[in-house]
């Protein structure tokens, strides 16, 4: 999925709708980059798609809001949706990239 | 589940991938066999590499990937940034399971012509590693001398996976004297696999977490005892490559320093002690890299596993537990980029 092209004044770019976004977790591409985009508990989060541990497609991974918890599919990383922490306590690879995200009117953007 | 690629740049510095494997299928290999009931065995149902059915996907949690053909590799090449690649087996690290002996002998052959005909003449690239039958080692031997002076041709592939005896004993020495003869580097690159034979009794376990971690080291380390005590690097001027086992496990050969002592009379050929041995005539791989080892202890555990200069890094693509280059940068320090990533390779592989 892409999420708009050109950032508005501001330099958001509208993921989707917040609805679509608490159906299914988003994976945009914005400006050649992917992020992951969800709604975990009543927070909006989003995250570059680079794993901390390699730099893998996390996003691309298993992602589990119910759960809360994204898995790499590089080497089965697991993260919680609700902030990025590594699921264990390790120096290495332990924070998921966090981007800016807002809902504003009902939609949710990626600030860049 | 793909495993997907990484948005990461290529690394810059010049990188050799000292273990890049390829999934090679029987279907590779068939017409590379010449007419014989083996060939016709491998064409029936009934063939079939020896698999134990350990889940490698973590319960679909981690990606498959495949690499089987150049092109494949190329792109893995250019994502990561590599420059050259070791290539290695993947059906094949399961080759030494294999017991009828003319099975293996013949999947052996068509493995190296496939190896030889696809991958080596498709540019330099790739340099080759001969695959040996640790069922039959004179076998091995001709495959060696076969092979040995061609170009990009840079080792022998040898099996600690169900060989008959310890990998130090006289049965395999024609392999030893034909990797000397040639100049190639023995490389000894197991599997995390089930076997009955020793040290693969890893139905033991519950799980493939308990498997993989112990798998690799403990076949290096058992193969490797065998190697150093019966004398083979006193008796052979070889190199050999430790593959896929990290480096965690190699302080181990500080305590065969100390069993040598005790009984030297054991390993009459030794001029050396083992640790000596390791440090002079063996490289390791990092892949896969003990990355959460505390802060501040890489250097002790680079010179524990023999010095900086004896450290080579392989990614071990497509396999799951491989390592992308940036594992390097990320644990390694600066001054060190360049000798991790190719010039211990030089010397572990001079023809690289």
């Amino acid at each position: 999925m892409s999420a708009d092209t050109e950032g508005d004044a501001t330099d958001r770019y509208r993921v989707g709708s917040l609805k679509e976004v608490e159906a299914q977790p988003q994976v945009v591409d914005v400006r050649g980059k992917k992020y992951l985009v969800c709604v975990v508990g009543d927070e909006t989060y989003a995250y570059r798609n680079v794993c901390p541990h390699q730099g893998g497609p996390v996003a691309e991974g298993r992602v589990d809001t119910e759960d809360g918890r994204v898995v790499c599919p590089w080497h089965g990383w697991e993260f919680d949706l609700d902030g990025g922490a590594n699921c264990f306590d390790t120096d290495v690879g332990a924070q998921l990239p966090q981007a800016e995200c807002v809902v504003e009117g009902g939609d949710v953007y990626l600030r860049l | 589940m793909e495993k997907g690629w990484a948005e990461a740049e290529p690394v810059e510095e010049e990188v050799i991938d000292c273990d890049a494997h390829i999934r090679e299928e029987i279907d590779d290999l068939i017409p590379y066999m010449e007419e014989s009931e083996e060939k016709r065995y491998a064409e029936s149902e009934y063939f079939g590499y020896p698999s134990d059915g350990w889940d490698r996907s973590a319960g679909g949690r981690s990606g498959y990937a495949s690499v089987e053909g150049p092109e494949d590799e190329r792109e893995v090449m250019e994502r990561f940034g590599l420059d050259t690649a070791v290539i290695t087996p993947t059906r094949n690290l399961y080759h030494g399971l294999i017991g009828n002996r003319d099975v293996a002998n013949e999947l052996c052959r068509a493995y190296n012509r496939y190896l030889m005909d696809t991958w080596l003449d498709a540019g330099n690239l790739f340099k080759g590693t001969v695959l040996v039958p640790v069922q039959d080692p004179e076998v091995g031997a001709e495959e060696i001398d076969k092979y040995g002076q061609k170009d990009d041709v840079v080792g022998v592939f040898l099996n600690p996976v169900g060989p008959e005896k310890a990998l130090g004993d006289q049965r395999y020495e024609p392999i030893y004297e034909a990797a000397e003869r040639h100049d190639l580097t023995v490389c000894i690159h197991g599997a995390a696999t089930t076997h009955s034979t020793f040290p693969l009794q890893t139905n033991y376990f519950h799980k493939f977490l308990e498997v993989h971690a112990i798998s690799h080291p403990f076949q290096q380390m058992a193969q490797i005892t065998s190697i150093i005590c019966r004398g083979i690097p006193e008796r052979y001027d070889l190199r050999f490559v430790s593959m896929e086992a990290g480096l965690g496990w190699v302080p181990y050969i500080y305590r065969l320093d100390k069993e040598f002592l005790a009984r030297p009379n054991e390993a009459p050929d030794l001029d050396r002690l083992p640790s000596e041995i390791w440090a002079d005539d063996f490289w390791v791989v990092s892949q896969p890299m003990e990355e959460t080892i505390p802060d501040g202890c890489i250097d002790a555990m680079a010179e524990l596993a023999g010095g900086w200069d004896n450290l080579l890094f392989a990614t071990d693509w497509p396999h799951w537990d491989f390592d992308a280059p940036s594992v390097v940068k990320k644990t390694m320090p600066r001054e060190r980029w360049e000798q991790v990533y190719h010039e211990n390779a030089r010397a572990a592989f001079p023809g690289v």
